[in-house]
């Protein structure tokens, strides 16, 4: 994948969520860059990334049924098709074709090496991401109250406490060169939330594999507790509270600022 | 006959009418008037449980209170298969007590804030919110390695126990207190498998999850 460090950020990809988190008959509740996302995986193994909204009444869709090709509504029962978002049954008006207006927004998505991957915007998707390098293990992927900058700018800064020797690759992925080499991705949440994916650039035998798992994350933990005790309360807020931060961070005004 | 000193919002009633659906044990509930009408700590209640707390549970001149305790009680006596409650294993038994006590700090920090939210409680609900993410970020990373792991449940072996039943109301809950469940995947994925167990019923506030895929 070549996310461009100048390319605004609703036109690049970021990663979600891991391609085991969402089994069938579930819905998984994501959010990038202050929007709220449904994701879910039909029965037939496509996934879908949506707007966390009914088009109906504005119900989030993240407390929906799952029925394997359409999601349901959980307030009155409207079906949305896997795929188009278009409503093809409203339960009150059985006989009649649902308005083709009435749509879930949908988002680009795809699946690839391990983590399901979203666009806000209109770019292509890629042919590779940068865990694009060989056989992966994805790790456990961990929300911080903190914005990407913060963590972008503590694992480059302080990584000989936490993960060795991390490298920026660009604004949201990075290097790390432990004993078992790992690649880093971020995923703003909101202004002031992400979440920090990864994976080690190796097949793990299944005897370490928990081992490393766990090492791994308890080295995000511990630095979770620091950048977060500095300054930044546990809380999770509520959705953006400030639009004009909101709005610059995807206008991509807001540089995630690390050297290159 | 069973009888069951009962709020229906109460989430650790709630719990006790879930277990005793899936054994498939009959009871008769009496509606205690928890919310507005603090029947808790009347006269009349307090005979029955001096702490002023639901549940209560009555079975045949046994008398219990505590929902964790009960569920130990009920499993143990009406669960012939012995799944919920294995008491053949001191080390399965150590972590289902862990977890059954974990189930009361939800309960003093999600419940808290939702009786603070809902209810008018006076509590300190920032403080309850805060202890209750600071919680669920264990039990969402005890439930992700459990899956890669293969297991489904709080505590080792292939089947549900009474520790699940005792964590799974308050959790289900907490958005009632204004405790998002954005942040805690492996922690919603737990819930559907919970609403899938043959037997489970709902309350208000907690809706049954999809049916499966074949």
């Amino acid at each position: 994948m070549h996310n461009c460090q100048d390319e605004p950020l609703i036109n690049r990809w970021f990663p979600v969520a891991g391609t085991t988190e969402l089994p069938k008959r579930h819905v998984f509740h994501g959010q990038l860059l202050g929007e709220e996302l449904a994701l879910w995986r039909s029965d037939d193994g496509t996934v879908n990334a949506w707007e966390n909204r009914c088009p109906h009444r504005g119900v989030r869709l993240s407390i929906g049924i799952n029925l394997g090709s359409e999601l349901k509504c959980r307030y009155h029962g409207m079906q949305f098709a896997t795929g188009s978002g278009q409503c093809t049954f409203m339960p009150a008006h059985r006989d009649m074709p649902p308005a083709r207006a009435l749509c879930v927004k949908t988002y680009s998505c795809i699946e690839l090496d391990g983590f399901i991957w979203v666009t806000l915007g209109k770019a292509a998707a890629p042919g590779a991401t940068l865990f694009s390098t060989g056989p992966a293990t994805p790790l456990r992927s961990l929300p911080y109250n903190v914005s990407a900058l913060v963590v972008a700018d503590a694992l480059t800064r302080h990584n000989d406490q936490v993960i060795a020797r991390v490298q920026p690759i660009d604004a949201f992925g990075l290097e790390a060169c432990g004993p078992h080499p790992a690649i880093f991705a971020l995923q703003p949440v909101d202004h002031d939330r992400c979440i920090l994916h990864g994976a080690i650039l190796s097949a793990v035998g299944s005897e370490d594999r928990v081992a490393i798992l766990h090492a791994f994350s308890d080295s995000m933990s511990e630095l979770r507790r620091a950048v977060e005790s500095a300054g930044t309360r546990l809380l999770a807020p509520e959705r953006s509270k400030s639009e004009s931060a909101y709005r610059r961070l995807i206008d991509g005004q807001v540089r995630y600022g690390m050297a290159a | 006959m069973i009888t069951l000193y009962d709020f229906e919002l109460s989430g650790n009633c709630y719990k006790l009418r879930l277990l005793m659906s899936i054994l498939g044990v009959q009871h008769e509930s009496r509606d205690v008037d928890f919310y507005p009408g603090r029947e808790h700590k009347a006269d009349w209640f307090l005979k029955i449980n001096p702490l002023g707390q639901l549940p209560v549970l009555i079975d045949d001149g046994l008398v219990l209170r505590d929902a964790q305790a009960i569920l130990v009680y009920l499993a143990s006596r009406y669960d012939p298969s012995g799944k919920w409650y294995p008491r053949d294993d001191p080390a399965v038994l150590g972590q289902i007590a862990m977890w059954l006590s974990f189930a009361d700090s939800i309960t003093a920090t999600a419940s808290a804030a939702r009786l603070q939210n809902a209810m008018y409680f006076d509590l300190d609900g920032d403080k309850a919110r805060a202890g209750a993410h600071g919680l669920f970020r264990v039990l969402d990373e005890h439930l992700w390695f459990g899956e890669q792991a293969g297991r489904d449940w709080l505590c080792p072996g292939d089947h549900p126990t009474v520790a699940d039943i005792a964590c799974f109301p308050y959790v289900a809950l907490s958005e009632d207190g204004g405790i998002s469940r954005q942040d805690y995947p492996a922690i919603r994925r737990w819930l559907d498998r919970v609403k899938r167990i043959p037997g489970f019923i709902v309350m208000s506030g907690i809706f049954p999850a999809a049916v499966a895929a074949a």
